[in-house]
């Protein structure tokens, strides 16, 4: 995979339009450093995902070649959620520094499609693509944090386009997966 | 925290072990050796050669539970089948060579002119039949190459003639010669047997070169690769053709540009997938519904063998050095689930027939020749592979 496919596809899976209204705010202003602490959390734990990943697809008998395919499906019933979806609801959050790990970590950062690329280019990639790639997209997604909130129609059509870039991600992995040997 | 946690966490480990058993169930590979690889092919070989008939015609198919023989034929799995007996007497044991003999008799005993200098195989009517021709082109080239004997070589000049003959200026290849009117049957393309058809030119170039074999079949090849036959003759994807796998690995390196090397490693992709789902069939439990039965015998054979012939490509061409080590996996897999399949002499005693059984591969209780045939071929060319790991 080229280095812009993978940074498309990372941006996409992060989708910065879709998180940023589901971001942690006390009186309408973002918690910089809860957001900056659940980012620095999932790199984290996607190292932790790029080291072993090897490891698991071997553990769990999957070829590289056919995780292509599984994490193109994962990735395309995301897109596709993403395209008819409403914006994203506001998730429950832990208080204070807690509110790094939910909801920012977890559920809106680690996600099943995420997941799904992190170990996918874990195996294939080397772990500086994978990781400062994702580092590089998990920024973008914060950076968003400083824009304006105003017009919610932008926000969520600029997500389904992220949507919509994860489908074509989603068919590109599955085409490359068929044709891998 | 737990209460915040749970249902997203539940749906994600729920959502994955679903995704686990649906989308991507283990893909196990059993252990074997280029030993037991040939054994078992040599077990698939012996079960055709006990079960040829006195006319040359091979048993065509049976059903185990019913202990019941299949009375239907095929001349083209008949030809594909000669060959394989072939290939194992020039591999394997040189006792094969007796009942290979005799299938061919049943082939050449259905010769006939079509009239432009050609010969070709009929069917079990009076047709000319193309495929059939093209896979005793490669069974008489196997003899040949096994026993030195030359007696046949005006034939496959011939039988190359006809399939010349049979040529569109778009390189598509008609699939039929009909004597009653003389030329071939207009509009009539075969699945199969344009690959057939193009892998004997291929043989016969290497069998004969400087006669210009290889050149005339070349339109064919790219016919196959450029996706025109599937656009021209209605087929909605791509065929992953083993055959024309063949023809790749017999056509000399300097007449495939990047195109048709691009075909080569396209049809390695559709059998490593097509290998890659077989090794996560189990045939029980959930995995029975989301992956069905052990997949036909004949069907992981063909994609077994198309990788077998590329491999061999690959091991020579460096435009596909690159790909041969996965190649290798996938045909070691291959080798393992089909010598775990194979009916062996203990499990084959408790049946009615055992000698309809053993050495067999069965799919959902039923064997033909052709799932022996296309097996054989692959397991040969995976002992190969086996033998060239690293």
């Amino acid at each position: 995979m080229t280095f812009w496919f993978v940074l498309v596809s990372y941006l996409a899976a992060v989708n910065p339009a879709r998180l940023r209204p589901a971001l942690p705010e006390t009186d309408g202003r973002l918690r910089w450093f809860t957001v900056f602490a659940g980012m620095a959390i999932t790199l984290g734990l996607a190292a932790l995902g790029v080291a072993l990943s090897v490891d698991v697809l071997h553990a769990l008998d999957i070829s590289l070649e056919s995780w292509r395919i599984a994490a193109g499906a994962i990735v395309g019933v995301v897109g596709v959620r993403v395209l008819v979806s409403r914006e994203r609801a506001l998730e429950p959050q832990l208080s204070g520094l807690g509110a790094a790990i939910v909801p920012v970590t977890f559920p809106l950062l680690i996600t099943p499609e995420l997941v799904a690329l992190v170990v996918l280019y874990g195996a294939t990639e080397s772990a500086w693509r994978s990781l400062g790639v994702l580092a590089i997209a998990l920024t973008a997604a914060a950076a968003s944090g400083a824009l304006p909130q105003r017009r919610p129609r932008l926000w969520l059509a600029t997500a389904r386009f992220f949507g919509a870039i994860l489908v074509g991600t989603a068919i590109a992995l599955a085409i490359e997966g068929i044709r891998d040997v | 925290m737990r209460r915040l946690l749970f249902p997203h966490l539940a749906v994600f480990v729920l959502g994955g072990a679903l995704f686990r058993i649906a989308a991507v169930p283990a893909e196990v590979c059993p252990e074997t050796t280029a030993a037991e690889t040939r054994a078992a092919a040599a077990a698939a070989g012996r079960w055709m050669a006990r079960n040829l008939e006195g006319d040359g015609r091979f048993l065509y198919g049976y059903e185990r539970e019913e202990d019941r023989v299949n009375p239907g034929y095929s001349t083209v799995r008949h030809a594909g089948a000669t060959m394989a007996l072939y290939l194992l007497a020039a591999q394997l044991d040189p006792g094969f060579l007796d009942p290979a003999d005799r299938a061919l008799g049943y082939l050449l005993e259905r010769v006939i002119d079509t009239t432009d200098g050609g010969l070709a195989i009929a069917d079990t009517g009076d047709r000319a039949q193309l495929g059939t021709s093209g896979l005793t082109m490669a069974a008489l080239a196997e003899r040949r190459r096994f026993t030195n004997d030359v007696r046949y070589d005006d034939l496959m000049r011939r039988m190359g003639r006809f399939i010349l003959g049979q040529q569109e200026s778009s390189g598509a290849l008609l699939a039929f010669w009909n004597p009653h009117i003389g030329s071939p049957t207009p509009d009539a393309y075969g699945p199969f047997a344009t690959g057939e058809a193009l892998w004997a030119l291929g043989i016969l170039d290497a069998t004969f070169p400087g006669e210009g074999w290889g050149e005339a079949g070349v339109p064919t090849l790219r016919y196959l690769a450029s996706g025109q036959r599937e656009r021209s003759e209605g087929y909605i994807a791509r065929l992953p053709d083993h055959w024309g796998a063949y023809a790749l690995n017999e056509y000399p390196e300097d007449l495939l540009d990047d195109e048709l090397v691009g075909y080569a490693r396209r049809l390695a992709g559709y059998f490593s997938l097509r290998l890659r789902v077989e090794a996560q069939r189990r045939g029980e439990g959930i995995n029975l519904y989301v992956r069905w039965y052990p997949g036909p015998p004949a069907g992981v054979g063909t994609a077994g063998e198309g990788m077998a012939a590329l491999y061999r490509m690959a091991t020579r061409d460096p435009r596909l050095a690159d790909l041969a080590a996965d190649m290798r996996e996938r045909l070691a897999c291959m080798a393992g689930l089909m010598v775990a399949r194979q009916v062996g002499p203990d499990e084959a005693a408790g049946d009615q027939r055992p000698q309809l059984s053993e050495g067999a591969w069965f799919y959902r209780g039923y064997t033909q020749v052709d799932d022996q045939q296309h097996v054989i071929s692959a397991l040969l060319g995976a002992a190969e592979a086996l033998e060239d790991q690293p």
